[in-house]
């Protein structure tokens, strides 16, 4: 049995009213002009499964990017590292049923099914900025709850330090699972006292509706202060662990990925900088954006590493 | 087996027009005349008067080459490039500038192998086409990728190894490009030849570039590495032989 808790903050409580409603009405704003326009329909997010969901705490105060280009440019390896590929390449995959298995140092260890999980963890809407290693970023409207409310539900034991997560390993379906450029499957972790940060989110939907498969549907991490291939797509399975999990990229290139992978624009990739970011939708002759320290969300979570060398736990 | 491949290639023989004799097959072995079955009954593919056709097959070729450039800029005018346009126009400049090195590097080979000299006058414009791309991926990245910040360009390049050897492969086609045309090339004699071999270099500098931009699948660098080693490999078997062939002669020679 899973402990119920008290339900989530309200948006209203922590968002200025006219903050969110004007949100609302800039979508709207821009879906009429896009269909004056023929281009991409923006306010999709009015007609999904998770259209009426309230506003998360944490939620930015910024212009969205469009669902068109976040759907159709992700890093998906199990597809494709081609980022348009993934797009169609990822339909054949089944997300229905999905289960979960918690597993380690947990006094509840089990298989969930995704159902139960979501029934027990209401979701919310947070816009949060994204910020991919390859040194692109976007705005994206999540639909999901905090990470540490589902943890906590499965009672780790004192011995739980990290969290491990896995993605499907379904080399039929993930082509690109067939060939050996990751070592299969993806696995990603957080340090524990990362994990239960309240920004940290388990997402199942964007843009009002459920996650679009390249997108890591049914299930994905997002830790929006850390660069994107920590928030793993299509999580199969969570354990928690004494030790530090290894991970996929960090095995792959233990040099280049770090197993932190804060978003920090003052230690560079050893192959390209970091100090600057495309912003995807921003036009042709936009300039890059400045990167932040931490993605911008160091006031909530630079306490965290306030003990460690970030240059040297990249 | 080389006579028969090159036998069959005879047929495609497109016929020159008088005063460019240069580019014409001087060697009688390989002279299309010495072929049997491509001289009787047959006449040349094209039988339009050779300058007239060699216009017009110049024109189309160019404007094959061109259509890569007018589709990229056909899509990043009505923003048809995906999430991020600056990216594919980088990119897609960038993988035909390889392409265009590839093509360019491909035409001796296909004269060593199926006899055929003529696509060998295309060698010239292949290789301006592929220099016009990497102008135009390098212009990309400076002027849409760096904003033409010089702030950006002094953090972000010397942090970027492949950048670097982006760089150092454009420095390597600029003189190339620079001594293309037939007065330079009469000017330089000898040396034209002995500095045009700079596009071997070039060819593996930008395997570099690009075998160090990549994260974690190498399959399209691989594939041009296997393009471009198989053509310098072939030139390096036919130099091989060719040394071979005169050491013989020198020895025969001597103890004649």
């Amino acid at each position: 049995m899973l402990i119920k808790t008290k339900a989530n903050i309200l948006s209203s409580q922590i968002t200025d009213r006219a903050v969110f409603e004007s949100r609302r009405e800039f979508i709207k704003a821009a879906t009429a002009l896009s269909a004056g326009l023929m281009l991409p329909n923006l306010g999709q997010a009015e007609t999904g499964k998770y259209a009426d969901v309230p506003i998360g705490p944490y939620s930015a105060k910024l212009q969205v990017t469009d669902r068109e280009d976040v759907a159709g440019y992700t890093n998906y390896y199990e597809f494709s590292s081609n980022k348009k590929d993934s797009t169609v390449l990822a339909r054949p995959l089944k997300t229905k049923p999905w289960s979960v298995e918690v597993a380690g140092e947990v006094e509840k260890p089990g298989i969930y099914n995704l159902e139960d999980i979501l029934k027990d963890n209401p979701v919310q809407e947070r816009i949060y900025r994204f910020r991919c290693v390859e040194a692109w970023s976007m705005v994206v409207p999540w639909i999901g709850f905090p990470l540490g409310e589902m943890l906590k539900r499965f009672n780790p034991t004192s011995k739980a330090k990290f969290v491990e997560f896995t993605t499907i390993y379904n080399p039929e379906i993930m082509v690109g699972q067939r060939s050996n450029g990751l070592n299969w499957p993806y696995v990603e972790g957080l340090r524990m006292d990362e994990a239960m940060h309240p920004l940290t989110m388990m997402v199942t939907g964007m843009y009002g509706d459920e996650l679009p498969n390249q997108n890591g549907a049914p299930l994905r991490l997002i830790v929006p202060w850390k660069y994107g291939f920590k928030s793993i797509k299509a999580i199969v399975k969570i354990r928690f662990s004494e030790t530090m999990p290894e991970t996929a990229w960090h095995k792959n290139a233990p040099n280049e990925y770090g197993f932190y992978a804060n978003v920090n624009p003052e230690v560079s990739h050893p192959r390209w900088s970091q100090s600057r970011e495309r912003v995807l939708g921003s036009g042709i002759f936009a300039p890059k954006r400045d990167t932040e320290k931490f993605n911008g969300y160091g006031a909530e979570v630079a306490a965290l590493y306030s003990d460690m060398d970030l240059k040297q736990y990249f | 087996m080389l006579y028969r491949v090159r036998a069959w290639f005879a047929r495609f023989r497109i016929p020159s027009p008088a005063g460019e004799g240069a580019y014409a097959l001087k060697s009688a072995v390989l002279s299309p005349q010495s072929y049997p079955d491509a001289r009787e009954g047959q006449k040349p593919l094209l039988s339009l008067s050779g300058k007239i056709h060699w216009a017009a097959l110049k024109i189309v070729v160019f404007l094959l080459s061109l259509m890569p450039f007018g589709l990229l800029a056909y899509g990043a005018i009505n923003d048809e490039l995906g999430a991020n346009p600056i990216e594919a126009l980088h990119f897609g400049f960038g993988d035909w500038a390889l392409r265009f090195l590839c093509i360019g590097l491909a035409l001796t080979p296909i004269k060593t192998i199926t006899g055929q000299g003529w696509p060998i006058r295309f060698r010239r414009m292949m290789g301006l086409f592929a220099f016009f791309y990497a102008s135009m991926h390098l212009l990309v990245f400076i002027v849409l990728d760096l904003s033409l910040s010089w702030e950006a360009f002094k953090d972000e390049v010397p942090k970027s190894p492949y950048i670097l050897m982006g760089l150092l492969t454009y420095l390597l086609l600029v003189p190339l490009a620079a001594t293309s045309t037939k007065k330079m090339q009469k000017r330089l004699g000898r040396n034209w030849v002995k500095l045009q071999r700079l596009v071997y270099l070039a060819g593996l500098t930008a395997l570099v570039h690009y075998f160090w931009l990549v994260k974690s699948d190498y399959t399209e660098p691989l594939i041009y590495a296997a393009v471009i080693g198989v053509l310098l490999a072939m030139r390096l078997v036919v130099y091989c032989r060719n040394k071979h062939l005169i050491n013989n002669r020198e020895i025969h020679k001597k103890t004649v």
